[in-house]
């Protein structure tokens, strides 16, 4: 069971992993006599990422909100998960449900979330990268967390590379795409329940992130399912069109360290969260089934 | 234009090759990319595995989203095959944040994050004609004025 376990937190971090590598002209292009610094990058290469749901739920419980066990896909449902675009979204899935049970240190249900993506690893033969010596590190350091977290994160290196050597990028999008409906599922919820400022903030924060996400499965939208995917998170995008950046006043950071970025935030209505939870929603449960 | 047989076999060919290349420059940064995480410290690993491999002499780009409220430090490396990388943090409009030409530290970046971005990080070789794998590890850390985000 324990080596289940590693096994387990090596695939959340999986969910993590940049997907790119299409070249793309550069978007809205602006007035080089407006901006400053302005350079053609219409020959770079471009990789997408997203914040990891360990980023997320840390801002969450910066909020102070309690762990909320009816708000993760349920364990049981891993039986009806049968084509592979199903496994990949679920293996993103229970891979942030893992990370929630993990910052809030909810060890049994961490456990259980462990044993379903182990499963739906072993079912995508996602494998290569996890052999029995990292397994006999992890089970030698397994009281030790930063030890425990630097062979995972190696773990998660080695996978990022058997899925770019079998070039999967596709089943990689998909884990990202379905970690990232999970986690906004959980927040959005979250959000509803306590009305903290907080947590909405937090759901506002994705209008960003799923623009980046947008962006990293354009790239892929070739693929029947992943086009899909997008038309939905595009439905999701235009509630998010109608919510405008705010102005705040700005913040003094620590002590000799740069400030960066125009001091906005984008905040929720009431009536705007309850129409972004109801599209997630519909979305979630296409892929959670 | 028609192909002729030899013609598509020698395509075939660099294709392959260049991705027996990009693949084998991925797998020799991971040495590197151990260091890097090892120097976020104190800053936490947020997990994300960054690899970009730069193809002769072209910038590569990642974009990626930060949160407002949190202390962030980028860590750029590369492989040796590569040489020496430099970086610039543009901002979504392609305003230019930070560059890495000049600075004490040209490998690392720390800022705090005022507003929920995307961010932009461009890996350049400085060293003409060579390609191989770089990459971006990214740290956070809590700010000591942890309410920052009840703005």
């Amino acid at each position: 069971m324990r080596l289940t376990k590693y096994i387990a937190v090596f695939i959340a971090s999986l969910s993590l992993i940049s997907c790119g590598g299409s070249d793309k002209p550069t978007e809205n292009p602006v007035d080089s006599t407006e901006v400053k610094n302005s350079i053609d990058t219409s020959k770079s290469v471009v990789f997408y990422n997203i914040p990891s749901p360990l980023e997320t739920f840390t801002i969450l419980k910066m909020s102070g909100s309690a762990f909320d066990k009816s708000v993760l896909n349920q364990t049981d449902k891993i039986t009806k998960y049968v084509s592979s675009f199903s496994k990949a979204a679920n293996l993103g899935a229970y891979s942030t449900d893992l990370s929630f049970c993990y910052l809030y240190r909810q060890n049994q249900d961490f456990n259980n979330y462990l044993k379903n993506i182990n499963e739906l690893t072993n079912a995508l033969s996602i494998d290569g990268s996890y052999g029995q010596e990292v397994n006999k590190r992890l089970q030698a350091n397994s009281t030790n967390l930063d030890s425990l977290m630097a062979i995972v994160t190696e773990a998660g290196i080695n996978a990022d590379q058997y899925l770019k050597d079998n070039q999967r990028n596709t089943a990689t999008a998909t884990i990202a795409a379905g970690g990232w409906v999970e986690a906004m599922y959980i927040i959005s919820n979250i959000a509803d329940k306590t009305q903290s400022e907080d947590v909405m903030g937090l759901v506002g924060d994705q209008k960003i992130v799923l623009k980046n996400l947008t962006n990293m499965l354009e790239q892929f939208k070739a693929d029947e399912e992943i086009s899909s995917l997008l038309m939905d998170m595009r439905e999701i995008g235009a509630i998010y069109e109608t919510i405008q950046a705010t102005q705040n006043t700005p913040v003094t950071s620590d002590k000799d360290i740069i400030s960066v970025g125009n001091n906005t935030s984008f905040k929720l209505s009431k009536e705007q969260l309850k129409s972004i939870l109801e599209k997630v929603t519909v979305l979630r449960n296409k892929i959670t089934l | 234009m028609k192909l002729s047989q030899q013609n598509i076999k020698l395509l075939v060919s660099v294709f392959l090759l260049f991705f027996t290349i990009s693949f084998s420059a991925n797998a020799q940064c991971k040495p590197a990319m151990k260091e890097g995480i090892k120097k976020l410290a104190p800053y936490m690993h947020n997990g994300v595995v960054n690899t970009v491999t730069v193809i002769l002499d072209e910038p590569s780009e990642i974009h990626l989203s930060v949160y407002k409220g949190l202390n962030y430090k980028f860590q750029i490396g590369s492989e040796d095959a590569l040489g020496k990388v430099s970086f610039r943090v543009l901002d979504e409009y392609k305003t230019e944040i930070y560059n890495s030409a000049g600075s004490n530290d040209p490998l690392s970046f720390v800022f705090f994050s005022n507003a929920s971005q995307n961010l932009i990080v461009e890996i350049y070789p400085m060293e003409k004609g060579k390609q191989g794998c770089a990459f971006l590890v990214v740290g956070v850390k809590e700010p000591k004025n942890i309410a920052v985000r009840n703005l």
